[in-house]
């Protein structure tokens, strides 16, 4: 049995996360097509995640320990990163609108890094400010809509050394 | 009792170029060409940990019969080679590398479900 989850099936089970969805509203949802949507339900509903109830589709939450795992699998989740972040990175080469990258390298000081640290801890509670703010006036939301944030740095030099690693 | 968990890659190469060049005898001829004794033998082809004296007999003996010897060097490094690709990417890799299968194979059947599909509904029409 597969350890993790596709980005084609983590966006489905996100779609189903809050309430259960007949299949049109899953496509609206997810983006997909049609037949690529039919094929990940089939492998849902085989892997036990999901299940089809009154032409409903829902998590099956009675044996969600059985699939848990797969959800929260560290290695997955690790993978699914690098495929959003490439995939990203890909977009931003072949000039796709609305997709935003900034790489940049510069040296700061203690005083500076600090005030880099307090900047990424602003954008984090601007996150959480907008998830707070939809409990109490949700909006109509559509997941594959949301935007997918990445931030974060490090030394350059930890970055060459994990690329050594493999060489 | 047998040590199998610690043979190496070095170990098991030079061992079969040695049976190799030997050819086939007992365990007391195989013995007597290296001067170890064939209990030893026995343990060593089994898996037990060569000591270092063994492993330069071994090696004298394959130099001696025309046979390049096994080069140690070459071998270290790619078991360290192994490892780290084990350790770090080589991991990542297995991961991406069925993820990808996985992938592919689901826009398969998307494919063939839409090629069905279009067909039955070409049927229908």
């Amino acid at each position: 049995m597969e350890k993790s989850l596709l980005i084609i099936e983590r966006i489905v089970v996100e779609s189903l996360f809050k309430k259960s969805l007949d299949f049109e509203k899953l496509k609206v949802q997810t983006s997909l097509s049609e037949s690529l949507l039919q094929a990940v339900l089939g492998q849902l509903i085989q892997k036990g995640i999901l299940v089809f109830k009154n032409y409903e589709y829902e998590l099956n939450w009675e044996h969600k320990s059985l699939w848990l795992p797969i959800v929260t699998d560290k290695e997955g989740a690790k993978a699914e990163i690098k495929e959003l972040f490439s995939s990203l990175v890909n977009q931003i080469y072949e000039k796709e609108e609305g997709a935003k990258l900034k790489v940049q390298k510069i040296y700061l000081n203690q005083r500076e890094k600090e005030e880099l640290e307090r900047n990424l801890a602003d954008i984090d509670s601007f996150i959480q400010g907008v998830r707070n703010q939809r409990k109490v006036f949700p909006v109509k939301e559509n997941i594959s809509k949301q935007q997918v944030v990445f931030y974060g740095h490090c030394e350059y030099r930890s970055l060459v050394d994990e690329i050594l690693k493999v060489s | 009792m047998t040590k199998k968990a610690k043979i190496t890659e070095l170990q098991k190469k030079t061992m079969d170029n040695f049976l190799q060049v030997a050819g086939e005898m007992t365990l007391s001829e195989y013995g007597e060409l290296l001067g170890i004794e064939r209990t030893r033998l026995f343990r060593l082809l089994h898996g037990a940990e060569m000591k270092m004296w063994e492993f330069e007999k071994i090696q004298i003996y394959l130099d001696e019969n025309g046979q390049n010897s096994v080069n140690w060097e070459n071998e270290i490094k790619k078991s360290h080679q192994k490892k780290a690709l084990g350790a770090g990417v080589g991991i990542d890799l297995g991961i991406q590398w069925e993820r990808n299968i996985r992938l592919r194979d689901l826009v398969q059947e998307s494919e063939s479900l839409k090629s069905t599909s279009e067909s039955l509904e070409a049927l229908s029409a």
